[in-house]
Parts: structure tokens; C-alpha cells; sequence
């Protein structure tokens, strides 16, 4: 791959495949180029069949040859990626989201490395000679837990220097005596001037004193105070006024270093004594989990405190909405019986449409009834209870079947009632019939089906020139009601 | 110049029947879809390299349809013309 085929092993290899001497090959590609060369020059194409063709092409000032491959070679180096064809991008994908998807399908397609072949992969041929238990538990130890210095290195510098002075300031019984104590039992030093762990953190780091280290350190510790002990009570009281005398009258720089080896020894040295001194180090931590606990009980009130506080509004809301609802509604009931006072108005008993119309009620002035509809609200009301009350008449079977007809584009109530009852006037019949399904006239949607009531309904063929009448009126208090003009 | 004179002047100049030549064109041509699908170029003294040069999957704006498209990758040959040539060429001019 990105080799360079030099002339050489080109005419290497077209001898070879054509079996014909090297020389032969050579020449075949000299007169070639020279040949393509030539026609170039004399601005001719060149198409050799099976290979392509050699154009020459200006470019603004420049000259360039193209070359165009044979199909048939261009498919051959381009066979991996016939397979593919160009595929239409949502708006959405970008260059990014999809160098991102081709990521992580090379991710996925990577095999999995199992259990199986780690443990394949991990099994030598040979036996390898297996070290021995404890060997391997020492080294584990020793990686685990660090490394306490020896107890008597540790020591050394503390006893050392106390020795040192108490030998330069005085003559000090043997320290080699084994039984110091009982050459010296009276004295009895406080536990503030000798802590009992004197080298815990003044020599000993941190680190050493962790948990894993602390039960090891104490049992070897433990002899330390007595050791100090000793140096300490050897310094007997005459002596100690001894040493005070000889220093407030000669030497007064030696006293400041005895004392700040024994404030050094005084500072509180073990995690008890910060304890007593410093309060618990933890405190703050407790002190914070604590918070952060009260915090998430806290947090949790606050949201049931919500949901119920949700849970009531809602309540509310569907209270007065369902108020609201109600009193649509009674506006519709409104409208009912607005419109059956219409039909009342007009003589027409809608739920019976064989009985007659009374001669009184069409008398009744007809502005004043609408009015009186308009405004007297309460009076309907209790005119429809008046009427809900008394008995119901029984139904009679009707006289025609009741037709269906569909509101169209061009089909308009008027022009069902011009084909169905002689006269446009007559579609508020239609309408008053209708009142369920329909509400302002003039913005009947195409495709309502409407009912066709049946002309002995309203009496339409009875007297024409009255009828005229009282639909025109009816009309006119239909388009009052929806403000038309 | 078409295939059939090339041929003829090719065979008249280096001496060999018509049939020999386009066998040998055949092989180089072959030898230029081998190498050129390895992406190897092929480099004649005096004349040009052909060059094979992987293009990547990119994506391109459909004019006609208004939609982009993520076309695949594509190799393509390419010749480059040595010096030598485009001086000929230059000097007929």
C-alpha cells in the first residue's frame, strides 16, 4: 500500500505476465508514453480501449492533461465499496453525530475478552516452581502495613539527649542500674510533664499510627514510658533545686534546653490526648453527616408537602371548575328554553308536532314575548317547571317519516327548504329543528346532516301567507340572537 | 486519436503485430488495476505517476433534491504529468 512502482518492476511485470523479454516490455512503454506524448502535444485525445483516455484541458492560463480510467477498471479498484450507495442524511445527523455512531460501532465490534481466555492466556506451558506460603504472606505483609521503625532506634534519641544533659550537669547514679526504682521510689512525676507515650508523634509520623499499625505499636511502646521514667526520676528533688541553684547563679543557658525537652515531652502526643485537648476530630464530620441527613428528611417533607398541597389545589380547581361546567350548562338550558318559548311563541309544540296550534298564543305579541324572554329569565324558569310539572301528553305516531339532508357547500338550509316546503323562509323550521346540532345560521359547517321535519309539523300548508309571516319573524329573532344583519 | 490508429501506430513502432500490442496494453492496464486497488502508484520516467488516491465517505448537497447525502469512499486513479510531458505539451504551444 502507497508503494511506488518504478519503470523497472513495471517492465518486470508486464514481461512477465506477457511473457515477452524485458527489453520488449521496456520498449512497449517508451513508445507508449512517447506515443501518447505526441498526440498530446498536437492537442489530440487519446482513448486507448481497456485503459482510459489522455485529454489535454486548459484551466484559465494553465494546461492540464485529464486521464479518464476505463469504467471497467474504476470498478475493479472501487469493488470494497460497491456494496455502498449514496444514502440520504436526516436533517438532523452531522458529521459529528456520525463520526460518533462509527466509533462506537468499532467499539462494539471488537470480541469481548472473557474470563475463559484470560485464564487460557495466564496458564504457562511449564511449571513455574510455586514460592513458599509464608515467603508469599511476608511480602504481602510487608506491602500492606509500613514499616515501624525499631523501638529501640525510636527511643534512642529521646533518651539519648536527656541522658547527655543529665550527665553534663551532674553526677548521675549509673543508668545501667537495674533497678531504678527502688533506689528512688518516692518520686512521682505527673502525667502532664511525662505523657506516657512521649515518642507517639514526636518521632513517629503519622502514617505509623494508623489503625493497622496501632495494635502493634502499643505493646512495644509500653516499655518506653518506663524508660523515660527512669531518666526522669533520676533527677531526684534535692537535685532538681540543685540544678535550679547552679543555674540561676552560673549557667543560664543550660536550663532553657532542659525545659524545652520537657515541654517537648509535655505537648499531648497520643490521639487521647488531642482527644482531651483538641475535642473529638471527627466532631465536624459527624457534625456535617448529621446535617446532610436532617437536609434529606428535610427535603422529603418539603416534597409531601407539596404533593399535598398539589392534591388540594386540584381539588379546588375541579370544584369550581365543575361550577363553571354546571352553569354552561345551564346556560344551554338557557337556550333550550329560550327556543321552546319560541315555539311556544309561535304556537309549535316541539316534542308534538301533531297538536294544534292554539289561536290564543298566536296572538300574543311577538316583541313582547322576546323581550320578556330577553330579560325574564326567572320567569321562564318557572314557567318550564310549570310545564315540566303537568302531565305529559302522550306522543302520536307521526304522520311522515322524518328525511335526513346534508348541509353542503351549495347546499344551504334555505335551498332545503325552498325544495322541501316551497319557500327559503321556511329553513328557520328547519333549524328550530335542529336547535341540538346547530347554533348560529349563518356558520353551518359543510357535511351537517340535518333533519327534514315533515310540513304538518309546523303546519306550513295550512295558510301560506300567515306561515310566511311568522317564519320571517322567527327569522328575524333568530338573527337578532346571533347578531346578524 | 482513437483506439484502432494508437494501436497501429503503437505496433509499427516498436515492430510487433497489432494483436501483441493491445496484448501488452491489456497488461499494463492490468497491472495499473492491480496496483491501483493495493493504492499504489505507478511512476514512468519522462511521462507522469498514476496515482491512486482513497477519497473518504463524505457528504455531499444534492442541488436537485435538496437533501444531503454521505456518499461512500471512493478510489480514484489519477494522473499526474511529469515535467518532461508538460514541457512537450507547452512547447507545441
Amino acid at each position: 500500500m502507497n508503494r511506488i512502482i518504478t519503470l523497472p518492476t513495471l517492465v518486470e511485470l508486464i514481461s512477465k505476465s506477457a511473457s515477452v523479454d524485458p527489453q520488449f516490455a521496456e520498449k512497449f512503454v517508451m513508445g507508449f508514453t512517447t506515443l501518447v506524448g505526441d498526440a498530446l502535444s498536437t492537442d489530440e485525445s487519446v482513448r486507448i480501449k481497456g485503459f482510459g483516455t489522455f485529454r489535454k484541458k486548459h484551466v484559465g492560463d494553465k494546461t492540464k492533461i485529464e486521464f479518464n480510467l476505463e469504467k471497467e477498471i474504476a470498478d475493479f479498484i472501487n469493488a470494497p465499496f460497491a456494496s455502498f450507495e449514496p444514502e440520504i442524511l436526516a436533517e438532523h445527523l452531522t458529521a459529528d453525530i456520525l463520526d460518533a455512531k462509527v466509533n462506537e460501532n468499532i467499539r462494539s465490534e471488537r470480541p469481548e475478552i472473557t474470563e475463559e481466555t484470560v485464564q487460557i492466556e495466564a496458564v504457562p506451558d511449564v511449571e513455574t516452581p510455586q514460592p513458599e506460603i509464608e515467603s508469599v504472606a511476608a511480602e504481602i505483609a510487608k506491602e500492606k502495613l509500613p514499616e515501624i521503625p525499631d523501638i529501640e532506634s525510636i527511643a534512642a534519641p529521646i533518651t539519648q539527649p536527656v541522658t547527655s544533659e543529665e550527665e553534663s550537669l551532674t553526677e548521675e547514679p549509673n543508668l545501667s542500674d537495674p533497678k531504678p526504682e527502688e533506689a528512688l521510689p518516692e518520686v512521682i512525676l505527673p502525667e502532664e510533664t511525662l505523657p506516657q507515650a512521649v515518642i507517639s508523634e514526636s518521632i513517629l509520623p503519622d502514617e505509623i499510627l494508623s489503625d493497622e499499625t496501632q495494635a502493634v505499636v502499643p505493646t512495644q511502646v509500653d516499655e518506653l514510658p518506663e524508660e523515660t521514667n527512669t531518666v526522669e526520676q533520676k533527677i531526684t528533688e534535692p537535685q532538681q533545686e540543685q540544678f535550679q541553684q547552679e543555674d540561676t547563679q552560673s549557667v543560664e543557658i543550660e536550663t532553657p534546653q532542659v525545659e524545652d525537652v520537657i515541654q517537648e515531652t509535655e505537648q499531648p502526643k497520643t490521639l487521647n490526648d488531642r482527644y482531651r485537648t483538641e475535642g473529638n476530630p471527627y466532631q465536624e464530620f459527624e457534625r456535617e453527616m448529621d446535617y446532610a441527613t436532617s437536609q434529606r428528611h428535610v427535603s422529603w417533607f418539603w416534597i409531601a408537602i407539596t404533593f399535598i398541597g398539589a392534591l388540594i389545589l386540584g381539588g379546588c380547581i375541579g370544584f369550581f371548575c365543575h361550577d363553571n361546567i354546571t352553569g354552561d350548562n345551564g346556560q344551554k338550558n338557557n337556550e333550550v328554553l329560550e327556543q321552546d318559548l319560541i315555539y311556544n311563541d309561535f304556537g309549535f309544540d316541539p316534542d308534538n308536532s301533531e297538536s294544534p296550534v292554539e289561536e290564543d298564543n298566536t296572538d300574543i305579541d311577538l316583541s313582547e314575548a322576546h323581550e320578556g324572554l330577553l330579560t325574564e329569565n326567572s320567569q321562564q324558569i318557572a314557567h318550564e317547571e310549570a310545564v315540566s310539572q303537568e302531565p305529559v301528553p302522550s306522543p302520536t305516531p307521526k304522520a311522515e317519516e322524518t328525511k335526513y339532508d346534508t348541509v353542503t357547500s351549495k347546499r344551504y338550509l334555505t335551498t332545503m327548504a325552498r325544495e322541501y316546503y316551497g319557500d327559503k323562509v321556511y329553513w328557520v323550521y328547519i333549524y328550530l329543528d335542529n336547535t341540538d346540532i346547530l347554533r348560529n345560521p349563518n356558520e353551518v359547517k359543510a357535511g351537517t346532516k340535518v333533519r327534514i321535519p315533515p310540513r304538518e309539523k309546523y303546519d306550513v300548508s295550512s295558510d301560506p301567507a300567515e306561515n310566511l309571516a311568522n317564519a320571517t319573524e322567527m327569522q328575524r329573532k333568530i338573527f337578532n340572537k346571533y347578531n346578524i344583519h | 486519436m482513437d483506439n484502432k490508429t494508437f494501436i497501429a501506430r503503437l505496433s509499427r513502432m516498436i515492430g510487433t503485430e497489432p494483436q501483441t500490442t493491445v496484448d501488452l496494453v491489456n497488461c499494463l492496464a492490468n497491472i495499473l488495476k492491480e496496483k491501483g486497488a493495493e493504492l499504489d502508484s505507478v511512476a514512468i520516467p519522462g511521462f507522469g505517476n498514476f496515482v491512486a488516491m482513497k477519497k473518504p465517505e463524505h457528504i455531499v448537497y444534492d442541488t436537485d433534491e435538496g437533501k444531503r447525502k454521505l456518499v461512500p469512499p471512493q478510489i480514484k486513479l489519477e494522473f499526474v504529468a511529469g515535467s518532461k510531458l508538460k514541457r512537450q505539451i507547452t512547447a507545441h504551444e
